[in-house]
């Protein structure tokens, strides 16, 4: 009786409202059905919001790493175009020639190529038992290549006396500096200086590549370090820039025939390709993941449309009831889902690039100026209107599909929709997959669909496992446990919380898994070099037996290690190149091709010579070039190292984590021979004491040869410190993602919550206790949580493993890993705080026995 | 449940207002910041300055520590000195404090002067003021903050010695009438009182002085920084004695290690610096120097700044003032002449020589023959008329002052030093011999002996020697002590080297000891400078005869410098008679006294 009268009313106001429906009637009519459930409004427009934020994430994090890798990459160099520097065949010391000069002067038109040349001189010193890089520069020339933003003090005392200097505030926290502080820095036992703290800068520009501590002064201070004798004529580098329109690449041939310069290393200074690859590397595994992200944030679109279906297709019935058309009932909730979409796409803009830009200043750098593309946020915002839109159409098709009656009442057919998708997706992810690991040609393109196609399948099937979970849960004994069970199959918001948990449970596991992936892979061969020392900054004509006077030293080899292009047509890598048959005793290798086989070509350095006659030298590879490329025993490729370009052959493979796999060995005969270049490392082994006690004996006994003594761990450590933070900007992303995904699950799930509160009512009235019902609503949220760790730990491995192969898509190649601590952290503290949720929120104290 | 979130959202709120309302009532005013540091950097650099000057007095007199009263002036037994010392310092220190070097700077040189090595160099410098540039430099003084201190302190010398001097009288007075001084000790401050009062009207500069010679120095700022860095960098001396031992001493030395490439780029960063200087020095740089130096000389090289700080620098300036006109030409020269090592084939055969050492035969001889390379090199750059015209230039500046002379006559004598190495190794050397010039046609012997006297002269400041030992004497008469403290028999000594000049001083020594003094004083400076301006003509004229014959093909020594020129270097020790055959080559080239001059220079 009570409910007749009610639905009498409703479509007493249907009809008046029917009355007015026409033009401008629609807004209004619109704009009720938003006001009359605010809270759902404003958690759908701030679903949008968050979904339209994680698009713009995942499209501009490869874009913003690769602006920070440029920074840092280009720290030293800045706006200069070429660089002359020294090498071990050359001088240690230089000035600017008389040549170089005249190019300031010269061109075809009479004016100048050169708009200005910047010498610098760079050496490694000790603060307090620390290596530190000292950079000097000419009188005034110290903002040529970048700006120096201070902090405190006064930049222009470099200027003003040619022993201040700056630091950074990272190193003024580290040794505790401010402005004014002298600090002793010296080059060995005999040569000290004392410089003065003039400014502290703020981390940017020169700062950005602050491993180890960046000291900037003036040449004629740092000069003296070297020889006692102080002139700002002397450098060790030297940077051009050339004047606007003018072609780089023919001024530094022009600059390479200048007969001083002739042994030195010429090159540009903007390495776009090498920079590029760094990038791509460091994001890959989290571009690939930030396809699910970008699904998950349609999906959670999707979802939220779906909360009020019911509610639409009711309303939609008394506006049939009263006549409404078809077109005026879609003009209605097209413009409520527009209105609704739109400002969510415009808050998710707003909070994309606040929040997006605020974590990458947080992890990245705070004074990089990260580009935000119009495109990219446009794009983002444009998915996220659409997604809503399109969403907001199911409930008002599907309620065209029903009579009046049955969309009044609420009669809902049994999608067959899961019932059919859910084999069909299994079966689908199952060929899919086994096409992946089966045929290897295909795996990293299968991978990709594979991965789509086992998030699908999760989010189809989830809400399926819940009701199975949930008939088993029937069986308990417990009045909660019956009620709860109940529940979960007949409400269509359990559902719809258990795919949303479930998929974005699986989502945070993979950025997480990402960034243990990338830290690991990118730092876990370094610990088998806990024993290397390097010694670097030497002359090719170095005798290594004198290191193996100092005590600890057990081992001595001279090495070639730089870093060279390798290019066989279907690739062109950046690979770290291994100059020495000594190589094979550094690392533990594995030997795909025989030990003794690779010692024997490395030996004879070179292949019978080709056609032309030139002989050409063996290079030995990773297997994961074998994997990725196809790459075999007498392939012939391209190597280029210092601007010479050779051609070599592939003598063998071997096996190891060395640089993810891009490393080329190689003898140093071989190379000094096709390439010019000498060894310029000796990398000593110490076994046994203390690795740093070694290190500080070296460099006391080396104190004269302005030898850089460094042990291996710490060379990488400063290496990785400039991508930590691209590891920390992974890991800060997965937190937000797995953050907002759990927010917006839990806000959809009490959303969803407020329509059954009249049954909650109605159990209190026929006599469940308080806390029964409690117990009952704790055993839903926690069937929820439990059933989508379930699920996204068992994806999660299938997932990492999908993962994995796509990163071959990269160029990058990995065996199989699997962090299942990080996983289960993940998920644990996911599922153990969605299962709390009803005490967080204190439902006791909102259930009431007589209806308000 | 709305009830909640409002609640929660009220919460919030909260908890940000709260948040920012703390942030804004704790965080400091930046500019707050910023004065307080400045406040504390004053004060360190105050006491830092103050903790030099107790080391500097002490230095003199240990019991000049800790006077921080007038009683405990007038309680000191020199108490005029003291004063007079103290209050000069305190000039210093002032321009210490508000000098452009660095605070931390300060403190080290603080901290250095009061350790025991600080001490025994503070002491050491107090008897030989020529310590000043290794003292500086032992506390990490730059090239910078020399020139500027230079400056400012020379701008301070004529700008506050006034205030100075009235700081003292004022002191002093305070110190006389203070009670329970004895009456000799007013007596003597007396005396230092008349001394001050002559002082301000001697020494102390009008307005119009001031303005004068404060423009000056503004002008000559610039390249008085140029020369008084470049002079520094020199005199610290390290690197070059390293780079002479990694070419000439056979791999000893921190450049051990270094190549020939990188000793090239080392040599070539000298020899910019020479480039450098010159440019500092062109236009009106060098009479705007010359103007700024004449003025402090004049006005403050009467022997009236009791600080032995301030008279080193006075010292300093007179050795510019004596060189600077000669020093664009010199830098030329040295550049031109440095070409030699611009070849790392050169320098590598050099090292090849030295590499297991030579005697020191071996050693002349090679460098005999680098040094007849670099005249060659100098040849090529420059015609016959180019160096001609720079001594007719440098002659004609040096008129007027005997002390602008010393370059050319330096040069000169050392050009004809060739005909020394004839004389008997036996001792017994006639002084005729020593006084025959390479071209007697124009040097006679009585103008080689007056060049040999002004270049002794310059070279042992007799002059100023001779004005101290008056002004000594001249204190001692007053309070009838000449005799008894040996003053008289000093000036005497002093004097000697007028004879050379042959001055007939009309008043007699004995009977009227100072008009005999102040005739030297006045009237003996004018008769010098007249004999020097005769002297320079010839010398300017045997200079051009010498650059002639430099260019003369059909010279012997011409031919000679050639032959020795083109020698391969010795890379063996070669025995006495190798020696003396290969330097009867030599000396035919006038060489002689070059190789001999830079010979004694590498062994000190």
């Amino acid at each position: 009786m009570f409910r007749a009268i009610c639905c009498t009313g409703n479509v007493i106001c249907a009809g008046y409202c029917y009355v007015n429906v026409k033009g401008k009637q629609m807004f209004k009519l619109a704009l009720r059905n938003m006001t009359s459930k605010p809270l759902r409004t404003v958690a759908t427009v701030a679903a949008v919001a968050v979904a339209v934020a994680m698009i713009f994430a995942m499209l501009s994090f490869s874009p913003a790493v690769y602006e920070y890798i440029y920074s840092t990459q280009t720290a030293a160099s800045g706006r200069s175009d070429i660089v002359i520097s020294t090498n071990s065949s050359s001088d240690r010391i230089i000035n600017v020639a008389k040549p170089l000069y005249d190019l300031m002067d010269k061109d075809d038109n009479g004016g100048g190529l050169i708009e200005y040349i910047c010498p610098t001189l760079s050496l490694y010193a000790i603060l307090d038992g620390e290596y530190v890089k000292l950079r000097g520069f000419e009188r005034g020339g110290a903002e040529y290549l970048q700006d120096i933003d201070v902090l405190q003090g006064d930049k222009n005392y470099l200027d003003s006396n040619e022993d201040n200097v700056v630091v950074s505030k990272n190193m003024a926290e580290r040794f505790g500096l401010q402005v004014g502080d002298d600090i002793s820095l010296s080059l060995g036992n005999r040569l000290d200086r004392t410089f003065y703290v003039g400014a502290i800068a703020d981390i940017s520009g020169y700062f950005l590549d602050d491993s180890p501590f960046l000291v900037i002064g003036r040449i004629e201070g740092i000069s003296g370090l070297i020889s006692g004798i102080s002139s700002d004529k002397i450098c060790n580098e030297i940077y051009v820039k050339a004047k606007a329109g003018v072609d780089v690449d023919a001024l530094l041939k022009e600059i390479s025939e200048i007969a001083q310069y002739s042994s030195m290393l010429i090159k540009r200074t903007d390495d776009a390709g090498y920079i590029r690859e760094q990038a791509d590397s460091l994001s890959a595994p989290v571009v690939l993941a930030g396809f699910a992200v970008f699904a998950l944030g349609i999906a959670v679109i999707v979802l939220l449309f779906m909360m009020s279906e019911s509610e639409k297709i009711s309303l939609i019935s008394k506006y049939g009831i009263v006549g409404a058309t078809k077109k005026q009932i879609l003009g209605i909730f097209m413009t409520e889902s527009v209105i609704i979409a739109c400002f969510g796409a415009l808050l998710g803009s707003a909070l994309a690039v606040g929040v997006f830009v605020g974590i990458l200043k947080l992890t990245l750098s705070p004074t990089i100026a990260f580009s935000i593309s119009a495109v990219r946020l446009f794009g983002s915002a444009l998915i996220g209107l659409f997604s809503a839109v399109a969403s907001s159409l199911l409930p008002i098709l599907r309620s065209f599909r029903g009579t009046i009656r049955q969309n009044q009442i609420d009669i809902k057919k049994r999608s067959r929709f899961a019932a059919v998708a859910c084999p069909v997706m299994i079966v689908l992810t199952a060929l899919s997959v086994a096409v992946e690991f089966a045929v290897p040609a295909a795996t990293a393109v299968m991978s990709v669909v594979s991965l789509v196609l086992a998030l699908s399948t999760l989010g189809i099937c989830i809400s399926s496992v819940l009701r199975i979970t949930a008939r088993v849960g029937a069986k308990m004994p417990r009045p909660s446990a019956k009620v709860a069970s109940l529940n979960l199959r007949r409400d269509g918001r359990f559902a719809r919380s258990v795919t949303m948990l479930g998929v974005g449970m699986t989502v945070s596991m993979m950025l997480f898994m990402a960034w243990a992936m990338t830290k690991s892979v990118f730092g876990d061969y370094v610990s088998n070099f806990s024993d290397m020392i390097f010694v670097t900054n030497v002359q090719s004509s170095v005798d290594t037996d004198k290191f193996l006077e100092t005590e600890g030293v057990d081992y001595a080899a001279k090495i070639v290690w730089k870093q060279g292009a390798l290019n066989n047509g279907d690739f062109d890598k950046t690979m770290n190149i291994l100059g020495s048959k000594q190589a094979l005793n550094l690392v533990d290798f594995g030997f795909v091709t025989d030990r003794a086989r690779v010692e024997e070509l490395l030996d004879k350095g070179y292949y019978a010579s080709d056609a032309d006659g030139a002989a050409i030298p063996y290079v030995f590879l990773d297997k994961a070039l074998t994997v990725l490329y196809g790459a075999g025993v007498g392939d012939e490729m391209t190597l280029t190292l210092d601007g010479v370009s050779s051609k070599v052959v592939v003598g063998g493979i071997l096996d190891h984590q060395l640089f993810s796999g891009n490393y080329i060995v190689m003898s140093e005969y071989a190379i000094e021979s096709a390439f010019g270049v000498a060894p310029d490392t000796v990398v000593l082994k110490s076994s046994g004491g203390n690795i740093s006690e070694t290190v500080n004996r070296l460099r006391e006994n080396f104190a004269d040869n302005n030898y850089y003594v460094v042990d291996v761990l710490t060379a990488y450590r400063w290496d990785m410190q400039s991508t930590d933070a691209v590891f920390d900007l992974v890991g800060t992303l997965a937190i937000v993602v797995a953050v907002f995904i759990f927010a917006v699950s839990v806000t959809a799930g009490m959303v969803g919550r407020g329509v059954s509160d009249k049954s909650r009512t109605a159990l209190l009235n026929a006599g469940m206790s308080k806390n029964s019902l409690l117990c009952s609503e704790l055993l839903e949220h926690f069937a929820v949580a439990a059933v989508s760790f379930v699920l996204a730990f068992v994806a999660s491995v299938l997932l990492t493993a999908c993962l994995i192969h796509a990163l071959r898509l990269f160029g990058l190649y990995f065996e199989f890993m699997y962090e299942a601590w990080v996983v289960a952290l993940v998920g644990g503290v996911m599922c153990a705080a969605y299962s709390l949720v009803p005490i967080a929120f204190n439902f006791r104290k909102s259930y009431n026995l007589k209806k308000r | 449940m709305k009830n909640r979130i409002i609640k929660i959202l009220s919460l919030i709120t909260a908890i940000l207002v709260l948040t920012m309302t703390a942030s804004m009532l704790f965080a400091c005013n930046p500019k707050d910041d910023e004065n307080e540091r400045i406040e504390r950097d004053r004060r360190e650099r105050t006491e830092s300055v103050d903790a030099v000057k107790e080391v500097f007095l002490s230095s003199i007199e240990e019991k000049w520590s800790g006077i921080e009263s007038v009683s405990d002036i007038a309680a000191l037994e020199k108490a005029g000195d003291y004063v007079v010392v103290s209050s000069w310092f305190g000039l210093i220190e002032d321009v210490l404090i508000d000098s452009q070097l660095q605070t931390g700077k300060l403190r080290s040189f603080a901290n250095f002067m009061q350790s025991d090595d600080g001490e025994k160099l503070m002491s050491d410098f107090n008897e030989n003021a020529e310590l000043l540039i290794p003292l500086l430099k032992s506390v990490n003084f730059t090239a910078t903050d020399i020139s500027n201190l230079v400056y400012d302190l020379l701008c301070a010398l004529v700008t506050d010695s006034g205030a100075v001097i009235d700081s003292i009288i004022s002191t002093l007075e305070d110190v006389r009438s203070l009670a329970g001084v004895t009456a000799d000790k007013k007596a003597e401050i007396g005396e230092y009182i008349a001394d001050m009062n002559a002082a301000k009207q001697n020494f102390v500069p009008t307005s119009a002085e001031r303005e004068n010679m404060l423009a000056a120095f503004g002008r000559a700022k610039t390249p008085l920084s140029e020369l008084v860095s470049f002079a520094y960098n020199i005199s610290l001396g390290a690197g070059s004695e390293d780079l002479f031992e990694a070419i000439l001493g056979g791999g000893e030395g921190a450049l051990a290690d270094i190549s020939t490439g990188e000793i090239v780029t080392l040599v070539g960063t000298f020899r910019s610096n020479l480039s450098d200087l010159k440019e500092a020095l062109q236009g009106d740089a060098v009479s705007d120097l010359n103007r700024a130096f004449a003025l402090v000389i004049e006005k403050f090289d009467n022997g009236a700044v009791p600080s032995v700080i301030f008279s080193q620098i006075l010292q300093y300036a007179k050795s510019a003032y004596m060189l600077v006109d000669v020093i664009p030409a010199l830098c030329d020269i040295a550049y031109a002449a440095g070409e030699i090592f611009d070849s790392e084939e050169f320098v590598g055969q050099l090292r090849e020589c030295y590499k297991n050492g030579l005697n020191d035969n071996a050693e002349i001889a090679n460098l005999s023959i680098i040094v007849a390379k670099a005249m060659l090199e100098v040849k090529e750059t420059f015609s016959e008329n180019q160096l001609t015209e720079i001594i007719t230039e440098l002659a004609g500046q040096s008129k007027g002052d005997y002390q602008k002379s010393i370059p050319l006559i330096g040069i000169d004598l050392v050009l004809n030093m060739s005909n020394i190495f004839d004389l008997p190794e036996d001792g017994n050397i006639n002084l005729e011999d020593v006084l025959l010039a390479v071209h007697p046609e124009i040097m006679d012997k009585d103008t080689v002996q007056t060049m040999i006297s002004v270049f002794l002269m310059i070279s042992d400041n007799s002059f100023e020697k001779f004005r101290q030992a008056y002004n000594v004497w001249f204190e001692d008469n007053k309070t009838g002590n000449a005799g008894a403290n040996g003053s008289f028999s000093k000036l005497q000594y002093a004097a000697s080297f007028f004879k050379s000049f042959k001055i007939a001083n009309p008043f007699n020594e004995f009977t009227n000891t100072q008009a005999w003094a102040k005739y030297y004083l006045s009237e003996g400076l004018k008769q010098i400078n007249k004999t020097v301006d005769a002297c320079l003509d010839k010398t300017a004229e045997d200079l051009s005869k010498f650059i002639n014959e430099f260019y003369d093909t059909n010279c012997e020594s011409n031919a000679a410098l050639k032959t020795v020129a083109q020698m391969p270097l010795f890379s063996a020790d070669i025995s006495d008679a190798e020696f003396k055959e290969f330097m009867t080559a030599v000396k035919n080239s006038r060489i002689i006294g070059i190789v001999g001059l830079l010979s004694q220079s590498k062994a000190e």
